[in-house]
């Protein structure tokens, strides 16, 4: 048992997806709420399920488990950030899209 | 107007609501979703003789290339202990400029097969050398 009393992690650490499924059930919620305040509600949850399976392919890079909630937070909080840069970027390219979109080059100046 | 403590509390009430997907779900397609990519992990494997194929297939390409190229004959226009400029800029100028020396330059060319003149790096000349040595 880990210091902070979640068996859980030892056992994912070891391979099991069961029990890395269960502490994804009991920080879903807060990882959630992380995620959407950095990049908004359509892609919150998108963010958090992504981490979670970075979380897992990273699980052995973990030194301390006693520390897996804050670790697990911060991959959170980094996949969050970069999403939202991302997102950033897709609205600037749209808007200048929209700014040089000509109508009557696309036919669609018709008086 | 809005005041900045109540965007902290809007904020908080709109970032702490709960997710749409129930813990349960959610931790259900996160292991589902590590499920399929062990399953992908294992397609690939499988799929490794055909990597292999394809591999020996671009190196069969490789070498038939390699052999065809060192098949072909040499570039025509060139002949024994004629001096010739490779194109570069320079190298047209250079050919036709005297030398400083003012006579022919001799180059002991020993066995080798060409001999490359090179000014600061830029190919000027190329001898292609008959009896032991070449002369421009």
């Amino acid at each position: 048992v880990t210091p902070n009393g979640d068996a859980d992690v030892a056992r994912a650490r070891s391979g099991d997806q069961a029990a890395f499924g269960r502490l994804v059930e009991r920080r879903w919620t807060r990882l959630v709420r992380l995620a959407r305040s950095i990049v908004g509600d359509l892609d919150a949850e998108d963010v958090a399920q992504d981490a979670c399976l970075a979380c897992w392919r990273k699980l052995s890079q973990l030194a301390d488990p006693a520390r897996f909630d804050s670790w697990l937070m911060r991959i959170v909080f980094t996949r969050a950030v970069r999403r939202a840069r991302w997102q950033r970027l897709r609205s600037a390219f749209v808007v200048r899209s929209f700014i040089s979109w000509d109508p009557a080059s696309a036919g669609l100046d018709r008086g | 107007m809005h005041q900045p403590h109540d965007f902290d509390d809007v904020f908080c009430n709109w970032a702490g609501r709960p997710p749409a997907t129930s813990a349960t779900d959610a931790a259900r397609a996160v292991v589902a979703r590590l499920q399929a990519a062990g399953g992908r992990r294992q397609a690939a494997v499988r799929l490794s003789p055909a990597w292999a194929t394809l591999l020996a297939a671009v190196l069969l390409l490789v070498a038939g290339t390699a052999s065809f190229i060192r098949s072909l004959p040499p570039v025509a226009g060139l002949r024994t202990g004629v001096a010739t400029g490779l194109g570069v800029p320079n190298a047209a100028a250079a050919l036709g400029a005297p030398l400083k020396t003012g006579g022919p330059t001799m180059v002991p060319a020993r066995d080798a097969d060409v001999v490359l003149w090179l000014d600061e790096g830029t190919p000027v000349y190329v001898f292609l050398p008959g009896d032991g040595q070449a002369m421009r």
